[in-house]
């Protein structure tokens, strides 16, 4: 009880400071919107594409909910280098707070911001003219996906900054994965315009199995089996990040 | 005499081989400002650290208020209030809000925090500022808000790594007072790590000097200081002296390195104040006319000459830059 209580409390801690900051709240709202707007336009001809079923919008939905899952929840570590920093995370681990509330606040805070602006993608998609078959609950189970993902590299983000404790380690790392795991996945191209080697690396991309779940429960008629498949590896890489962050807060503690 | 902290043979090494602590065994007498004094990089904030829960040494034990730091860091955390050397508040939250989540962590909740949160808010001067943002406050109020999430869980321990480091001398001197209320308020123990040697010699009841990871020695202030050779006895002569002065307090039983240069005469003595009627007799019967007397007790920095065998300022400049004990160079030289 205790240990949900102070997950919450850290993750309204984050929420305060971005509400206080209403330029940082204004690109993470204003983001999502360019992003669609600018790749559903810059891609329009991929749709032209022989072999390419339906439209580009429909298509890309999924992809860029996905997409900005692991672009925001990527630099959540670099909280945990500030709070490092400055003094604050010492002071934290001086109490007895649970350990797993410190990272389980700012995963929340993650997934918490993807769902917001995965609202304001679907409702601009809407505008658009995207057709999310999958319906209320389908829509509503591509937000948990988002989520899901949000949360799981929001954890391995934390535990980046925990062990490097400088800004440029969470930068180098997170840049150095971001841009290859949207491309090693069906975010943006369709699996069977794909080179076979790719298709088979994404299998195994945890990037893909969001934008496969997402585009599954949205975009079509909620196909239950492969969500299910994809949420329950979504889940479990959850559960390991969460752990392996864990890992990272005792190897600062042991280095202090 | 009850203990509050126990060490026994604490180390610990960081990479690459640095040995912070290098066997430190120490004990703490309950409801006293305990005082760590060393240059920068002797290991005080590791031991610090270790002794907070915070982090775990290579080998050794200690306990804080009977509890074992290494087998049971949850239970020492809820009975200590720790004060770091950096700020531990959250710059972007208001004062209020940095001691509310500070009190969630102790699982306080309620009334009970609403009241204590208030309290403490109330004590270090910090009501009118309670609902500004941290960082539009000054080092001095930022430091004050460190105490107050120091002793929000009413600590039996409170441990002030460095409080003071960085504080400009008003500053300074108003947590020196602060510091002092605590010890006298509360039945509460206060370790104190402090790289000003006036600081220790100020505030703390019992001393421990650290270098290179180790104590290298334990005392009083004063018994430390009495076990450095002595006063330093210094007579200002009316006239320079023709060699009858320097004769005269040879003589003298007790008086060591008689010394004198145009009209100064220094000698050393084992307690200046005892020493100074005959001294003053001495001469007076010579003739000769004095026209001024100080006796100067062994400093602080005397005590680290003799125990560290090298001065204090020495060493700090020695300190390895890798060593977590070190700080911003701009700190003023209070030493």
């Amino acid at each position: 009880m205790t240990a949900l209580r102070q997950t919450l409390q850290m993750f309204v801690r984050n929420v305060r400071v971005l509400m206080r900051q209403p330029a940082y709240l204004l690109i993470t709202l204003i983001q999502p919107i360019i992003w669609l707007l600018l790749f559903a336009a810059l891609f329009k001809a991929v749709a032209d594409i022989p072999g390419f079923k339906g439209t580009y919008l429909n298509f890309f939905t999924p992809g860029v909910v996905v997409m900005l899952a692991l672009f925001s929840a990527g630099w959540s570590g670099m909280g945990a280098v500030e709070d490092i920093q400055s003094g604050v995370m010492d002071r934290m681990l001086t109490t007895p707070v649970w350990r797993g509330a410190l990272n389980g606040g700012a995963v929340l805070y993650s997934a918490f911001t993807v769902m917001i602006q995965t609202v304001l993608i679907i409702v601009l998609a809407l505008i658009l003219g995207a057709d999310f078959k999958g319906g209320v609950i389908g829509v509503i189970m591509m937000m948990i996906v988002g989520a899901l993902l949000a949360a799981a590299v929001s954890s391995l983000s934390n535990a980046v900054g925990l062990l490097g404790r400088q800004r440029e380690t969470v930068i180098g790392t997170v840049s150095f994965f971001q841009l290859p795991l949207t491309f090693l996945s069906t975010g943006m191209m369709q699996a069977s315009l794909l080179p076979h080697w790719i298709r088979d690396v994404a299998k195994f991309n945890p990037v893909n199995w969001a934008v496969v779940a997402a585009r599954a429960a949205a975009m079509q008629k909620t196909d239950w089996g492969v969500v299910g498949t994809r949420v329950g590896l979504l889940f479990a890489l959850v559960l390991v990040s969460a752990f392996l962050a864990q890992r990272a807060f005792g190897r600062y503690q042991k280095s202090l | 005499m009850e203990t509050a902290i126990e060490a026994v043979e604490l180390r610990k090494a960081y990479p690459p081989g640095v040995q912070a602590l290098d066997g430190i065994t120490l004990e703490v007498e309950a409801g006293t400002i305990f005082g760590v004094l060393g240059p920068n990089g002797a290991g005080k904030s590791t031991l610090t650290r270790v002794l907070c829960a915070l982090t775990r040494p290579d080998s050794g034990t200690a306990t804080v208020c009977g509890i074992d730091v290494i087998k049971d860091p949850v239970q020492v955390r809820h009975v200590i209030g720790v004060v770091g050397q950096k700020h531990g508040s959250d710059a972007n939250a208001t004062g209020r809000e940095n001691l509310v989540l500070h009190g969630q962590f102790y699982g306080i909740t309620g009334r009970d925090l609403r009241s204590r949160v208030d309290d403490s808010l109330e004590r270090v001067g910090l009501v009118d500022a309670a609902d500004r943002l941290v960082k539009t406050y000054s080092g001095g109020m930022a430091r004050r808000l460190d105490i107050a999430m120091g002793l929000l869980n009413r600590p039996k321990m409170l441990f002030l790594d460095e409080p003071t480091t960085g504080l400009d001398p008003e500053a300074r001197a108003e947590m020196w007072r602060d510091i002092s209320v605590l010890a006298a308020g509360q039945d509460m123990t206060i370790w104190l790590t402090t790289h000003y040697m006036e600081e220790a010699d100020n505030l703390a009841s019992q001393l421990a000097i650290v270098d290179r990871g180790h104590v290298v020695a334990r005392g009083t202030p004063d018994e430390l200081k009495r076990e450095v050779s002595g006063d330093t006895l210094q007579v200002e002569l009316a006239e320079a002296d023709d060699g009858s002065a320097r004769l005269a307090l040879s003589r003298m039983a007790g008086l060591d390195d008689v010394e004198v240069n145009g009209r100064a005469l220094r000698a050393r003595v084992a307690n200046g104040g005892s020493a100074l009627p005959g001294v003053l007799a001495s001469l007076d019967n010579q003739g000769i006319k004095v026209a001024s007397v100080t006796v100067a007790r062994p400093s602080l920095d005397d005590v680290y000459l003799r125990y560290a065998g090298r001065a204090f300022e020495e060493a700090d400049q020695e300190a390895d830059p890798t060593s977590k004990d070190s700080f911003p160079p701009t700190t003023p030289t209070a030493v």
